[in-house]
């Protein structure tokens, strides 16, 4: 037993000194000189007040995530209406092609996008061209382009949300409005839609807080469509350089989403209706009657044209040999455009390399970090733990830009930056929050009494750790493994903040082969991606069940 | 207030390839307290649902009163909204967003009666379940029996002339639910409306109703009082569901009109003994533990066993004997404890011959 509590403390204060350097300390740092940055004094406040442009970023992201998420509410709360209280058909299939989008990194779904409707090559304009029409039906570059993209990818939000507040809610709640004498439009109007309000409220932010992060897209979109927001600003600033000016953004932007987020948490957090339920809920299921047919079709065309179509013509663009080879003819058609990403091309496969081990470091020492963690935080009560839990979850909840920011400003003057290690170690500050939790969550289930039995049958704390705990956490550590492994592989948005020049990642790679016109290799490369998340995501479902998607 | 009976005729319901519900007929009086008692699965739920017109039945028909409100054959379904029948659910159901007054207000507001009757009414309802004072509570500030009382005035506001509860104290306290069956038996009394009310609890069933029907996979093995069901079980599966039992082998059985005799234990054993309910079918001796009694020496018309398991349980002992190979539960007062492997003599004092289906 003795030796159990210095073990726990030795190891509780390695815990403490990792999280407060690598955390704690970009923090500090990022708010630190927003004070006393080089320009002197206050200057990155002095920026956000006087300078009209910094309204101009804020506004213009303020605008699209208010827009986005308008839309994302629209989409997402009708649609888990049919998958969750209706008999539609292939309700299964309905959601997993809503998940299926947003799986993807934003860069792909913005790359499969442009792909598809870009002016005069994307397909869809150059069907509309074929029918004899001049013109373009739809330009991606545009706001509606960029409003577009993003809704489609984080509708999920709403529709997950608001999907498990209508399986989770007891259907007799309805049932006693029904035998209190209401029509069944009555009982949405009284019970069902009052109770699921703060779940769309809480996606909605989620839906809100997502936009305002997201770099991908507005980066490949938005930029060239002159619609700028605070996270491309942020990186373009960064490029001048002008750190100074970058960090006031980043304060900004941290401003903005923590309301959002402190919204969220607040009110919705707390109101959340718990209601007990006693036997297997059995969500009653409303017959769709006669309209079923115009009501599935019209589901399956809008899942069809915004998450299978797309995906399946960036695989075909991928083979294209250049964006404007007549589509007839077989010639048209190669293998070269992946030969020379994945084997030809310095810079790329050099991005393979760096992002396979970035990716494999990190969500390796995640994964043991954060069930170290996690078994403080759920197993012992050492003091601080629930500081430290606080402190892992934070650079998650920020936008990764910022993250980035911070790092360069805390560690831009160590030896690891400029080198190959600090991409592993950002994405270790970024993912972090990713191990723990997932860790938390199986340590959670297993109750005290199962450790101690084994205490009582005469094994040591490391033999019970072992035979008992290890095994019972063991799928949970491995789905911790593929959660962080699968988004660093394609990691952008902090990447491409604080990579060092010879060290590109797949993310960075493949926004610098559609930057430098290069489209085809940029689909290429954004295909293998895709397959890669989509298998990977396969494999975490299986492990985690039904744990994998709700997790999302 | 109009009362109804409830009149269900060759009720049939099916999940797909299960029948929950198998061709069930049962006769509810106006202002009876009627039971559906069986284990889960049993069917009891799934009746009750279709009385409250929340699931369609497959076949039969149901009347609530001399209206017919649900009929397949003809055509008939009356959707719940308009059966005028109050429910109270098991998981109490009680809208979490709403205040205990508005919970209650609710079946009066749909009706859209004036808001100072609503008024009236709803507090009538809430002294009923002694809930006065907490109009203003959400349910959230509520216990769970104070939540299960909000259910209930919201069930009896409305006036209804049929009122269905769905276990409604199978999530509340052993202390607690003992003393609302006692609660909802005196207002049952006091309004005098039809109640049908499911539970697995033979206890609660016993204590509160006029009539029990047993149910067991989807059908009714029995329909009486809790006095006849107890003591007149129509077969082995109601003689085995209420209360503990032995069943016996007997040598030979002699059935006459009033009264039966059986001879067990190789002829050392007579017992007169109430004859079969069912006409068909295998028969077998029912005898519950608290009608044998243990004595020290061999006496007339008694069997030598030897104790396998003594039980001090307070005011009771309850013993395993080995009679012959046979294992027999005696319950006796708590007089003499008898130790295991002691030699005993059991006299049957009653029993019941039942069919074994």
């Amino acid at each position: 037993m003795e030796r159990r509590m210095t073990f726990t403390q030795i190891m509780w204060l390695f815990s403490l000194v990792v999280l407060l350097v690598t955390i704690a300390y970009p923090l500090f740092m990022l708010i630190y000189k927003s004070l006393f940055g080089e320009k002197g004094f206050g200057y990155a406040y002095k920026v956000i007040v006087s300078d009209p442009n910094t309204w101009v970023y804020a506004f213009n992201t303020v605008k699209l995530a208010v827009i986005v998420t308008f839309f994302a509410i629209l989409i997402g709360v009708p649609l888990a209406f049919f998958v969750v209280r209706t008999d539609l058909p292939g309700r299964k299939i309905v959601r997993f092609l809503a998940v299926l989008p947003f799986i993807l990194p934003p860069y792909v779904s913005a790359i499969a996008w442009i792909q598809l409707a870009a002016p005069y090559v994307g397909y869809i304009n150059r069907i509309w061209k074929a029918l004899g029409h001049s013109g373009n039906l739809i330009n991606i570059y545009s706001f509606a382009g960029l409003v577009l993209v993003m809704t489609l990818k984080f509708y999920v939000y709403v529709f997950l949300t608001v999907a498990a507040a209508l399986e989770q809610m007891d259907p007799s709640l309805e049932e006693a409005a029904r035998m209190s004498g209401a029509h069944p439009f009555k009982v949405a109007r009284d019970v069902t839609i009052p109770l699921v309000m703060p779940s769309i409220a809480s996606g909605a932010l989620l839906a809100f807080v997502a936009t305002c992060a997201n770099f991908g897209i507005p980066a490949l979109i938005g930029d060239r469509a002159h619609y700028y927001v605070l996270t491309t600003r942020i990186y373009s600033t960064l490029s001048i350089p002008d750190l100074d000016k970058a960090t006031a953004y980043s304060i900004l932007l941290v401003i903005l989403t923590g309301v959002a987020l402190l919204i969220q948490k607040k009110s919705f957090g707390e109101k959340r209706y718990t209601t007990l339920t006693g036997k297997t809920v059995r969500p009653s299921v409303i017959a769709l009657g006669k309209h079923k047919g115009l009501i599935a079709l019209f589901v399956f065309i809008f899942l069809a044209l915004t998450s299978v179509i797309p995906l399946f013509s960036l695989f075909f663009s991928a083979f294209l040999k250049n964006l404007y080879s007549p589509l007839t003819s077989l010639s048209s058609f190669t293998i070269d455009n992946f030969k020379f990403v994945l084997i030809q091309d310095e810079t790329t496969t050099t991005a393979l390399r760096t992002s396979i081990f970035s990716a494999l470091l990190a969500s390796t020492i995640v994964t043991l970090f954060g069930a170290l963690l996690a078994y403080m935080i759920v197993k012992t009560n050492v003091k601080g733990r629930l500081f430290m839990d606080w402190l892992s979850s934070v650079p998650y909840a920020l936008p990764g830009t910022v993250v980035g920011v911070a790092i360069i400003l805390a560690f831009i003057k160590t030896p690891i930056f400029n080198t190959l290690w600090i991409i592993p170690f950002a994405y270790f500050v970024r993912y972090l929050s990713y191990g723990v939790r997932t860790t938390v969550g199986s340590l959670l289930q297993i109750d005290k009494t199962l450790e101690e039995a084994s205490l009582m049958c005469g094994a040591n704390w490391l033999t019970t750790m072992k035979n008992i705990v290890l095994p019972l956490i063991k799928p949970g550590l491995i789905a911790a493994w593929i959660l962080v492994f699968m988004p660093t592989l394609s990691e952008l948005t902090v990447s491409i903040i604080i990579y060092p020049p010879n060290h590109p990642t797949i993310g960075v790679a493949t926004y610098n082969l559609m930057e430098e016109g290069q489209y085809t290799a940029a689909y290429a490369l954004s295909a293998v991606v895709a397959v890669v998340v989509i298998l990977a995501q396969l494999v975490v479902n299986r492990i985690t069940g039904k744990m994998g998607a709700r997790g999302l | 207030m109009k009362l109804a009976g409830i009149r269900i005729i060759n009720l049939v319901k099916k999940f797909g390839e299960v029948t929950a519900v198998d061709h069930i007929n049962l006769d509810i009086k106006d202002g009876e307290f009627m039971t559906l008692l069986g284990p889960s699965g049993c069917g009891k739920t799934t009746t009750l649902r279709m009385i409250a017109g929340l699931e369609v039945p497959t076949d039969g028909e149901i009347y609530i009163g001399d209206k017919i409100v649900s009929s397949p054959s003809k055509g008939i379904f009356i959707p719940p909204e308009q059966r005028n029948i109050g429910m109270v659910f098991q998981n109490y159901a009680v809208w979490p967003h709403m205040t205990v007054f508005d919970n209650v207000a609710y079946p009066l507001k749909i009706r859209k009666l004036p808001k100072d009757e609503i008024e009236k009414k709803v507090m009538k309802a809430l002294e009923m379940v002694r809930l006065k004072g907490f109009e203003n509570r959400y349910p959230h500030q509520l216990s769970g029996g104070q939540q299960q009382r909000v259910a209930l005035a919201r069930a009896l506001v409305m006036e209804p002339e049929v009122m269905l509860l769905d276990e409604p104290l199978s999530n509340l306290d052993a202390k607690l639910r003992e003393e609302m069956r006692f609660e909802i038996k005196e207002l049952q009394k006091e309004i005098g409306v039809t109640i049908v009310y499911v539970t697995h609890d033979q206890a609660e069933a016993m204590a509160m109703s006029d009539r029990i029907a047993v149910m067991d996979k989807g059908k009714i093995h029995q329909i009486g009082s809790p006095w006849e069901i107890y003591k007149r079980p129509a077969d082995a599966f109601v003689a085995g569901f209420i209360g503990l039992a032995n069943f016996l082998k007997f040598d030979d059985a002699r059935i006459e009109e009033n009264y039966a005799e059986v001879t067990l234990f190789g002829g050392k054993v007579k017992v007169r003994c109430a004859p079969p309910l069912k006409k068909k079918g295998e028969l077998v001796f029912v005898v519950r533990p608290s009608e044998i009694d243990i004595l020290e020496s061999p006496a007339e018309n008694t069997v030598a066993g030897t104790v396998k398991r003594a039980t001090f349980l307070g005011d009771i002992v309850d013993y395993l004997v080995d009679v012959e190979g046979e294992e027999i539960r005696v319950q006796t007062k708590a007089t003499t404890l008898y130790k295991e492997g002691t030699v005993v003599y059991l006299k049957i004092n009653h029993g019941v011959l039942v069919r074994l289906t």
